[in-house]
């Protein structure tokens, strides 16, 4: 029978105020899972590398409340087994890298792959107006670059558009596997292979 | 095509660029990097015959003779190629500079 794990770490937030948080799995999970679990749920980007994580067999009990600054007096029971502690240090680690922006940046990173995936299959299905939306709305500052075209996202659907009614290479299709993002929180480049199929 | 029915593949590195508009991500360039390209005939497609490709990049080089052939369109010859190897590492370094001096 697997044996719930339930870690709980106290996060240093401002004004030096402890406060617990818990997090549940099964001891079969690696535990670098719970790790990854608790970054997700408590700190949000904070290298884990910072992060102490022990065993605890004798631990804290789940239904107690810490009191706020009393991390020593912390009452122990047996069905806890990983303990979690961000220090203050750790935290002030934590505004130090929050420049990388990690949530946003694999949220945005998700956004775009799917832009860039969608807006190949509008070309490949004729979709033009839903192609167009994916576009930055001001055509003078776009800019299309492939074997066939060198001009705006405009003339690029124009042409396109005018090669699918002529019915020459109406039969292509792209697929798309983004292999690297390159981000700022305002820009971005991403840079993918593409195998073209006609 | 030459009597025959082919099937053309062709790998690239596409370079997107996005700004962010009002929340949104939005495209503002597209541009690629030809990596090499290929003509397969089909099953059934007919007699094989040799198919004579006089193009000058291997980047693209079944890509330019197909757009030439069945689009009625001359390719550039200077379309960035991995076939061009430090021209094509410029263009990437290139786009991530922009990204961090943006």
């Amino acid at each position: 029978m697997q044996q719930e794990v339930v870690a709980i770490a106290l996060t240093a937030v401002d004004g030096n105020l402890f406060r617990e948080m818990k997090i549940r799995g099964r001891s079969c999970l690696p535990r670098i899972w719970l790790m990854k679990r608790f970054r997700d749920l408590c700190i949000g980007g904070i290298d884990c590398g910072g992060l102490s994580c022990r065993g605890h067999q004798d631990s804290l009990s789940m239904n107690e409340e810490l009191s706020p600054g009393r991390q020593d007096d912390r009452p122990r029971a047996n069905s806890i087994d990983i303990w979690i502690i961000v220090t203050q240090n750790m935290l002030r680690l934590n505004r130090k890298s929050s420049s990388q922006h990690q949530p946003d940046y694999a949220l945005d990173r998700l956004r775009v792959e799917q832009i860039v995936v969608s807006e190949r299959y509008c070309r490949d299905s004729a979709q033009w107006q839903k192609l167009r939306a994916f576009w930055h709305p001001d055509d003078s500052r776009t800019s299309v670059k492939i074997t066939w075209f060198n001009e705006t996202i405009e003339g690029h659907i124009a042409a396109s558009k005018d090669m699918a009614e002529r019915g020459g290479l109406v039969n292509v299709k792209h697929f798309i596997h983004p292999v690297d993002v390159t981000s700022s929180p305002a820009i971005l480049s991403l840079l993918y292979g593409i195998l073209i199929v006609g | 095509m030459n009597g025959a029915e082919y099937d053309a593949s062709s790998l690239a590195t596409f370079l997107a660029k996005l700004v962010r508009l009002d929340g949104e991500w939005k495209i503002i360039s597209l541009e690629c990097i030809y990596d090499k390209d290929n003509l397969i005939q089909v099953v059934g497609g007919g007699v094989p015959r040799p198919l004579d490709i006089e193009f000058p990049r291997e980047s693209y080089r079944c890509l330019g003779y197909i757009l030439k052939v069945l689009g009625g369109r001359e390719i550039g010859l200077n379309l960035p190629g991995y076939d061009r190897p430090e021209e094509a590492q410029t263009i990437l370094k290139a786009a991530r500079e922009w990204v961090y001096q943006s």
